[in-house]
């Protein structure tokens, strides 16, 4: 039954495709690229301004090129008190720190939610997805009066370590969906080997969840490096900077700016996120597509 | 149509917890102002906003004031402004603020009343405030206390690009007596010589600066003594009428072009670009406005106040010191204070970075070290007459500025008439005292 119905639906699908003509098809794509190039623009200024004299910046809006200045890179580098790679290691510090907090703990607070059989756990479900729609500008008083009496500010325990305690209830929901989804059997096998929950948990069920784990590792790297906020507030030290606040530093809106330097080290700041997310696309298409969040 | 940025959603609610947090506090946790000066290691605080140039020179400050108390050592802590003021308004909700804080006049009643600024008079001790002129000082009082003590000052003027005017023959009328009408015709002469390629006029209506001398020119105040609105409605209608006059006319470029500039940096204005030739800017920007156009730039007197009965211009506090009401050490905090107002050292290195030194005496002093545009503000700031200075901005109206711009965007967009947008105006901002 199923065997015939496949073929019988990959008949349609081809026939969908041949009614396409090819002038329907050239400009489908001539829009969508016109369209793409309207949203990069933005993206696209950004790095010709990066090559431009600082006073031609906002003078040409267009993306012409007539003064390349390469120098706006290495004047940017060495603009701040440390050279920007600096920032980049600090922001690296952090961005590792939280993506190794989160994969651990929000997978082990998953596997709780998802297979184990506790009091009010529904209710303490309920409770951890009510925490998503807290904004940070609520807690944030409370946070930093209970970080400062750890004596924990200006360091990057107050960015890493709430990581380790599962507090990123999106990531926690995510896996959740994501272990439901396993088949029941897998564990009721093991369990009937010997293996009680840990090693079911760290056989059996993280193997599985590897597109889950690496949708959470790009977002969390993705929303740590461009976080602005939280590090603004914890790190006081020129010297603990990550990368969005060193950038803003450069940035001051009494008196004139350099842009051109600032634009340089935006480009070189874009770079990892630009990396992570060409390495990562698949894993992440692939592991919001099987977790049922669309 | 009230449209508020994240940001400005954002500061709101933390300056609002901040004041919860202070109200449940109470009270002061400092030690004594006028106490003697330890000799212990101890460590101070010290925040400000800025750029990068500003940075440097505070830094060689600190080194050298730490050379002469190697016991105390001071962490400076420093951001741009949005992030400053966000940050500034968590560690002061959360207790934890820094001791030596760099204050704006938009924000010193907002702190000074919630508890948070110490009253420097306690510390009269080791800060002194005796160069200072007494209509200077007043700025940073509030309630009889003395919140904050100037760093420097500034004047609102008009900035014309003397290039420009020669290239369209345009003359200018005498500054000392001209007035808005003539401002008008001189700028209608420059946008049309330009065939509209250059305006005459940058547009304004963004700064509390144009609101306050136009409201002086007329009698008129932007706040009470008491701290209530008291600008008159038609006052401001006339204010709102004439900048819808040189937008329609082509004095001053079309309204998208006057909001995207205003909502831009320095460098992005019509004056930096050289596209505006006259333009309205506290006259401690005329160096960095200059770096930015490379042309001629030359300062203005406002127009009309030959006609106003007393000065509309007055000084304005670039910014103040002011010390944690918090501050465990009140008293080395004041003494850093006083070097930074009062030391000849201290006072070369920060030179005009943060205005044209308010302490007279000093003033007086780096006057003769001072070149080009910074020599021009400085003769500027000596020549004008001024005026009393107005109230402090009172505590809830921080975010003046920001209900001012929307209010001119629907003006120059045509959403509201002059009239509509004061009487709105108006009820919005003393709603917004009310409410702190």
């Amino acid at each position: 039954m199923t065997d015939l119905a496949i073929p019988a639906a990959r008949a349609e699908t081809t026939t969908r495709i041949r009614t396409t003509t090819p002038l329907r098809s050239v400009a489908k794509h001539a829009g969508l690229i016109l369209l793409a190039l309207v949203m990069l623009y933005p993206v696209l200024w950004m790095v010709v301004s990066s090559l431009r004299p600082n006073e031609e910046i906002f003078r040409s809006p267009g993306l012409a090129l007539d003064n390349l200045r390469i120098s706006n890179y290495a004047e940017g580098w060495n603009a701040l008190q440390s050279p920007f790679g600096h920032y980049l290691l600090n922001s690296a510090i952090v961005v590792t720190g939280c993506v190794l907090g989160n994969l651990i703990s929000c997978s082990m607070a998953a596997y709780a939610f998802a297979r184990l059989e506790f009091t009010a756990k529904k209710v303490l479900f309920a409770i951890m997805l009510g925490t998503v729609m807290l904004p940070i500008h609520v807690i944030i008083v409370p946070q930093y009066i209970l970080f400062s009496q750890f004596g924990w500010i200006n360091t990057f325990l107050p960015l890493i370590v709430p990581k380790f305690l599962a507090t990123d209830a999106f990531f926690v929901f995510l896996m959740v969906q994501f272990i439901r989804g396993l088949p029941r059997e897998l564990d009721e096998a093991a369990r009937i080997d010997g293996a009680g929950h840990p090693r079911i948990f760290l056989r059996i069920i993280l193997p599985l969840m590897v597109p889950a784990l690496a949708t959470t590792a790009i977002f969390t790297f993705i929303w740590t490096w461009n976080d602005f906020f939280s590090q603004l507030i914890y790190l006081t030290d020129p010297e603990k900077y990550t990368v969005p606040v060193a950038l803003r530093s450069y940035v001051d809106a009494t008196v004139s700016t350099s842009w051109g330097s600032m634009f340089a080290m935006s480009v070189v700041s874009l770079l990892p996120i630009f990396l992570a997310f060409l390495l990562g696309q698949r894993f992440l298409i692939k592991g919001i597509a099987t977790t049922g969040i669309k | 149509m009230k449209r508020f940025t994240r940001r400005d959603v954002l500061s709101m609610t933390t300056l609002a917890a901040a004041g919860t947090a202070l109200a449940a506090c109470g009270g002061s946790g400092g030690g004594d102002a006028n106490g003697e000066i330890t000799g212990d290691d101890i460590t101070l605080r010290f925040t400000w906003w800025g750029s990068d140039a500003r940075h440097k020179r505070t830094q060689s400050v600190i080194a050298a004031f730490t050379k002469a108390h190697p016991n105390i050592t001071i962490k400076g802590e420093f951001k741009e402004w949005n992030g400053y003021w966000d940050s500034l308004a968590t560690t002061v909700a959360a207790n934890d603020a820094p001791d030596i804080i760099q204050m704006d006049e938009m924000y010193l009643a907002s702190y000074a009343e919630r508890g948070a600024l110490l009253d420097l008079k306690t510390a009269s001790k080791h800060l002194s405030t005796a160069d200072f002129d007494a209509k200077s000082l007043a700025t940073g009082v509030i309630d009889d206390k003395q919140y904050g003590v100037p760093t420097g000052l500034t004047v609102f003027s008009l900035v014309a690009n003397t290039d420009l005017l020669t290239q369209y023959r345009v003359t200018l009328p005498d500054d000392a007596t001209w007035t808005w009408d003539d401002l008008k015709t001189v700028g209608q002469a420059v946008s049309k010589a330009s065939g509209g390629k250059v305006n005459g006029l940058q547009s304004w209506g963004f700064d509390v600066g144009s609101v306050n001398i136009w409201a002086r020119q007329h009698g008129a105040a932007l706040y009470s003594a008491e701290g209530k609105v008291a600008i008159p409605e038609d006052v401001l209608t006339s204010y709102w009428q004439y900048l819808l006059d040189i937008a329609k006319d082509g004095t001053a470029p079309a309204p998208s072009v006057t909001v995207e500039r205003a909502g831009g940096s320095v460098d992005q204005s019509g004056t930096a670009t050289n596209t505006a030739a006259i333009g309205p800017w506290w006259a401690s920007q005329l160096t960095s406005v200059q770096a930015a156009s490379g042309e001629n730039l030359k300062l203005l007197r406002l127009p009309g106040e030959a006609a106003s009965a007393t000065p509309a211009a007055y000084y304005k506090p670039s910014m103040f010191w002011s010390v944690s009401s918090r501050s465990k050490y009140p008293a080395e905090a004041a003494l850093f204070v006083d070097y930074l107002v009062n030391n000849q050292e201290a006072a070369n290195v920060i030179g005009v970075d943060r205005g044209v030194p308010a302490n007279a005496k000093i003033r007086t002093a780096i006057a003769s070290s001072l070149t080009g545009t910074d020599k021009a503000a400085a003769d500027y700031l000596d020549a004008v007459e001024v005026g009393d200075s107005p109230r402090v901005t009172p505590n809830g109206a921080s975010d003046v500025e920001a209900i001012l711009k929307r209010h001119t965007e629907d003006v120059l967009f045509a959403r509201k008439t002059p009239q509509v947008a004061s009487q709105e105006f108006i009820k919005e901002l003393q709603a917004a005292i009310d409410a702190a």
